[in-house]
Formats: C-alpha cells, sequence, structure tokens
C-alpha cells in the first residue's frame, strides 16, 4: 500500500516537472514572437514614413515642371514673361555647368609647399572633395573652375588643372555657407589636420562674405562632347 | 491516507500545478491576441506601402513626360532664335552637366572587396576606400572621359565621394560595395590609362577585385536632379563685371 502511494507520487512529481520546463519555454517563445512582430511593423512604418516624403517630394517637383511647361508653352506666342522665364532656365544650366562667373559667401583655403613637402595632386583633390561634400555650389583651384570632368593631376614640379600648369601656392576658392565649410574642413582628424600636422603643408582658412569664382573658360577643346550622343 | 506529511506535498503540487494552468493560459492569450492585432498592422502596412510606392512610380512617369515636353519647348525655343551659337551651347551643357541621359564606346570598371581575409594583411588595404574611387575617377577624366557614373549615379561637377561607414556617399545617396564605373570616351586610352595605372596595380596587389572591360555602348542615365537644379546653385549670384 505504502510502495503504491509513493510510486503515485513520483509519477506526478515527474509530471509536474515536465509541465514545467514545457510552460517555461511557450512562454519564452511567445514573447519572443511578440517583439519580433513589433520590431517588423517598426521597420514598415519607417519605410512608409520614408516613402511617404519621396512622394511629397515628387508632387512638388510634378507641379513645378506643369507650372513651367505652362509658361512656356505662352513662348511661341510671344509672351515676354515666357521667354523671360525660359531664358531663367537656360541661365540657371549654365549656372550649374560653370559657364558663368558667381558670387558669395564663402571661403579661400591656401595650401602651400614647405621645405621638404610639396603639395600633391591628391591633397588638393582631398580638399575639393571635401568642399563637395560640404555643400559647395561653386569651387575654383587658382581660378580655375572646378567642372565635372576637370582632372587634377602631378606633372613634374607642376599640378595640371584642366589642362593647365599650376605650382604652389594653390588657393582653393569654394562658395557655401562658410561656417557650414570651415567646420567640416577643421573637423577633429578631418582634410586640414591631416595635411597640417601629418604632412607639414602650410595651410589657411579665411572665411569670406563675398567670393567670386570665375566661369570656365570654354576654349572650344577643353570640354569634349563629341563622343556623347542624346538618348531620347 | 491521515499522514499529515503526504497531505502537505500533495497541497503544494497542486498549487504549483494552477498556478502553471493560468499563467500558461494567460501567455496563449496574449501571444494570439498580440499576433493577430500586429499582422493586422503588418497587412495594413503592406498594403499602404504599395500603394504609395505605386504613387510615386505613376509621378515619376508624369515627371519625366513633363521634362520631355520641355526639353522640346526650350529646343523650339533655341531653333526661334536662329542662334548657332546658344544651340550649340545648350547641347554641349546638356551632354557635359548630365542633363540628358547619353550613350557612346567607353569602359565599365567593377570594383569589388578582397573575398577572403588574409591573415597578414590588416582588413583596411582588403577593402574599397572613398579616395580609390576617387583616384581612378580622376584618372578616367585625365584620359578624356566625356561622362561618368558610378552605380548610376551621374558625376556632375560637384559630386562627391565620401565614405559613410561601410558605404560611399555619392550624390548624396548611399552606395555599398561593389561599385561599377562607367565612363564614356575612346575605349583604348581609357582602357590603357587604367590599366596600367598604379592605383588599380595597387588594389591588384591587396586581391581587390578589379575588372575593366571595354564597351561599344555604354548609357549613362542622367543626373537624378537634372529637373531640380535650384538647390545646387541657390547660393550663387552671377556676377558681371
Amino acid at each position: 500500500m505504502k510502495i503504491a502511494r509513493n510510486i503515485a507520487m513520483m509519477v506526478v512529481c515527474i509530471l509536474l516537472g515536465i509541465m514545467l520546463s514545457l510552460q517555461y519555454k511557450s512562454v519564452n517563445h511567445n514573447q519572443k514572437l511578440a517583439s519580433l512582430e513589433n520590431k517588423r511593423v517598426e521597420e514598415l512604418k519607417e519605410d512608409l514614413i520614408n516613402l511617404q516624403k519621396q512622394k511629397n517630394e515628387l508632387q512638388e517637383r510634378l507641379m513645378k515642371l506643369e507650372e513651367e511647361n505652362q509658361t512656356y508653352a505662352r513662348v511661341k506666342a510671344g509672351d515676354s514673361e515666357a521667354v523671360q522665364q525660359i531664358q531663367n532656365n537656360l541661365k540657371k544650366a549654365r549656372i550649374f555647368a560653370g559657364l558663368e562667373t558667381v558670387k558669395g559667401a564663402g571661403i579661400i583655403v591656401t595650401l602651400d609647399n614647405n621645405e621638404y613637402v610639396h603639395v600633391y595632386d591628391t591633397d588638393i583633390l582631398n580638399v575639393v572633395n571635401e568642399l563637395r561634400a560640404s555643400g559647395a555650389q561653386a569651387i575654383s583651384v587658382n581660378e580655375e573652375r572646378i567642372v565635372a570632368m576637370t582632372e587634377i593631376r602631378n606633372a613634374g614640379q607642376y599640378v595640371i588643372i584642366n589642362g593647365k600648369q599650376f605650382k604652389a601656392p594653390f588657393v582653393i576658392k569654394a562658395i557655401a555657407d562658410p561656417d557650414d565649410l570651415e567646420r567640416s574642413l577643421t573637423l577633429m582628424g578631418g582634410v586640414i589636420e591631416s595635411l597640417e600636422e601629418n604632412l607639414g603643408l602650410k595651410v589657411s582658412i579665411k572665411k569670406s562674405e563675398e567670393i567670386i569664382i570665375g566661369k570656365f573658360i570654354d576654349d572650344g577643346t577643353s570640354i569634349k562632347t563629341d563622343l556623347l550622343t542624346t538618348v531620347e | 491516507m491521515d499522514k499529515p506529511g503526504s497531505r502537505f506535498i500533495l497541497l503544494l503540487v497542486f498549487i504549483i500545478f494552477g498556478v502553471i494552468l493560468a499563467v500558461q493560459i494567460k501567455s496563449s492569450l496574449y501571444s494570439k491576441k498580440t499576433t493577430a492585432s500586429d499582422k493586422l498592422t503588418v497587412d495594413m502596412l503592406k498594403a499602404q506601402i504599395a500603394e504609395v510606392t505605386a504613387e510615386t512610380e505613376q509621378l515619376k512617369a508624369a515627371i519625366d513626360e513633363n521634362v520631355v515636353m520641355q526639353n522640346d519647348m526650350i529646343r523650339e525655343y533655341i531653333s526661334m532664335q536662329n542662334d548657332d551659337r546658344l544651340a550649340e551651347e545648350w547641347e554641349m551643357i546638356k551632354l557635359n552637366t548630365g542633363l540628358v541621359d547619353v550613350k557612346g564606346p567607353g569602359i565599365t570598371i567593377m570594383l569589388d572587396d578582397a573575398p577572403v581575409r588574409s591573415p597578414d594583411m590588416p582588413l583596411r588595404w582588403l577593402i574599397i576606400h572613398d579616395y580609390d574611387v576617387r583616384t581612378i575617377l580622376n584618372d578616367l577624366k585625365k584620359a578624356g572621359a566625356q561622362a561618368i557614373a558610378v552605380n548610376g549615379e551621374r558625376l556632375v561637377p560637384m559630386s562627391e565621394q565620401v565614405c559613410a561607414g561601410p558605404t560611399i556617399l555619392i550624390n548624396g545617396n548611399r552606395h555599398p560595395v561593389p561599385y561599377y564605373i562607367e565612363a564614356i570616351g575612346d575605349p583604348d586610352v581609357l582602357f590603357e590609362s587604367i590599366s596600367t595605372s598604379s592605383k588599380v596595380a595597387e588594389l591588384i596587389e591587396f586581391n581587390i577585385r578589379v575588372e575593366i572591360k571595354k564597351a561599344n555602348e555604354i548609357k549613362i542615365d542622367k543626373f537624378s536632379s537634372a529637373d531640380n537644379l535650384d538647390r545646387y546653385i541657390s547660393g550663387l549670384e552671377v556676377y558681371e563685371k
């Protein structure tokens, strides 16, 4: 009698143990599932917000384009306002291409050799790239306007920019918010620090409220497009 | 049966049993409820995303249509002026600064990180950096490239290539490896100058994958903000002497 009771008790206890472990697993699993779903929802929400933003931008762009096109349609009729607008747009493209002399607030960076170290093409390229990344809208090096296909390369003692030879010092001008430009150039471990500290070049930065950057001088051979065909 | 010890044990067992039952029921109920409601939101969000995506596609198509219309009207205006210089210059600007899609002969370059870690080289030598891409682009410009794109981003005057974590930022958009550089120009000259450049030799030394191919026709898309130049020139004022 006593033995049977003990066995029954043991069976009950074993069952209880198994249930306990199953229970633990199941609760854990349920919780994980719930948090996973939650994360997915967050991700999807973020995607949706980004898409909506993109959509709004596109909508704005389309509205502007349609408005412009309505104005342009009046050009044929000789509407002077429409002609004005079309000329404005042509001018904008010329400014973007670097074919207009422009002025604005900006920064002037000067790079010069020291006794032992010379300024290399890569040093100039690094500064120019950093200026572009911080929002520069026009850049020139020694008055040579930097355009899309401008190369900057060493050739012996010289650095060649837009096919013309230059020697140090290199005066780099850029138009954009002067504080933004200065901040990103003088960042700790940034471009200027590495040029000054690691290479020992002479570097100076000057902010200015009015910088004039000359247009790209096209002598007919410097911008070549003979191999390009428009795709309609 | 009347032994107090075993009764006590039985009591304890049934209490635990009851608690387990209650917790289990609650947990399963909760999980069913949340997954059901989350499933609903997930489905809803997905439907919304699909809807907005379709709308943006429509908008893009409408924008493209309007751009074509605008270009036609500009062309018409220019031809009305009977000014050959103006017409020529406008053609040049469109092609050179990426305002239109262009095609022509050239080369393609594929760059990808080294396939495996190498025990005797630090990791930073085995991956492609922004300055590697920059040097190759500068080499292409030196060799007379007339239009260049990196991962579909047309290079314009103020195109930057800066490192942003594991990606490179080009025209304000992030791009991870591999990098596909397309350049239109004289294929032989471009191929020769890139394949013999010191940068490519250096990359190959570190097992970085570099594939250079000549092509008879490369198509390069226009600058992604070609119809929205204002923000790129907002701080510039034309200076007339």
